[in-house]
């Protein structure tokens, strides 16, 4: 199997000149909502998307989406109402939707690849508006697994799909540790 | 136990109840005592995550460096004395 080379992968954002409809990476939803609801969505403001293409070509072998947000976490019914600050009813965040990677490009780095393209553009972010975490809803018991090795928290509670976070700070220190270039 | 409409019911109620989970936090305060929580028994980014982010940097800095023309490349020539 020969490795993909990285160098030559381009991360953009969603725009025209994206072929879809020839990614497939195996899960279903995934590839449903970048074959369908993609282009709506990022018409619409609704997630950003970015897709990697390899060596200028328009098929897309790799994509993301993102979305500012927040959990909406139930209001207690003895809060002090006078003290709204106190008691906000929002769990702000920036969620992962989505990410996923064309079948014959799998497990040769470009997943890691995109997830360190969200971080890095988590980072950018924060410096705009304030929120605690990244949080992304786990697919299947393998990327669970694959974010709990990566220091990612449950964070919800008997979900057949967990609900995740990786905290802000660590995002911030992490891309502080390593500058990128430029 | 075997009844089956019992059975259903149950196999429907635990389906509904895997649906429904709730979060482990219930206001702003409380999700972000959770997530300072979570950062310090994390201790900063593990050794894992620190490898990606040094191949996602190193990566964009061959990257960079290739796409960046060379002093003798290029049209831009200055005509020098």
């Amino acid at each position: 199997m020969t490795l993909l080379d990285l160098t030559r992968v381009t991360i953009e954002p969603f725009s025209d000149r994206a072929v879809v409809n020839r990614f497939s990476c195996g899960k279903r939803p995934l590839d449903a909502f970048l074959k369908n609801k993609a282009k709506k969505a990022v018409k619409r403001c609704e997630h950003r998307v970015f897709c990697a293409y390899l060596d200028g070509s328009p098929n897309v072998i790799g994509y993301y989406a993102l979305q500012l947000g927040n959990e909406s976490v139930t209001e207690l019914p003895e809060a002090n109402k006078d003290n709204y600050l106190k008691n906000y009813t929002a769990f702000p965040a920036l969620n992962l939707s989505f990410v996923a990677v064309d079948t014959p490009f799998q497990r040769q780095g470009l997943g890691q690849h995109l997830l360190m393209d969200v971080f890095q553009r988590a980072s950018a972010i924060a410096d705009h508006a304030g929120y605690f975490a990244l949080t992304l809803t786990s697919l299947d018991d393998d990327s669970t697994a694959f974010y709990k090795s990566l220091n990612f928290t449950i964070y919800s509670e008997n979900l057949k799909n967990p609900k995740m976070l990786y905290p802000l700070e660590d995002i911030l220190t992490l891309v502080e540790t390593i500058k990128s270039a430029g | 136990m075997d009844n089956p409409v019992i059975l259903a019911f149950m196999r429907w109620w635990n389906t509904l109840a895997l649906r429904n989970g709730k979060l482990k936090f219930r206001t702003q305060r409380e999700a972000a005592e959770f997530v300072r929580r979570v950062q310090n028994e994390n201790g900063g980014p593990n050794a894992k995550i620190l490898a990606m982010r040094q191949r996602y940097v190193d990566v964009n800095r061959a990257k960079a460096g290739r796409d960046t023309p060379r002093f003798d490349e290029g049209n831009n020539r200055t005509v020098l004395g």
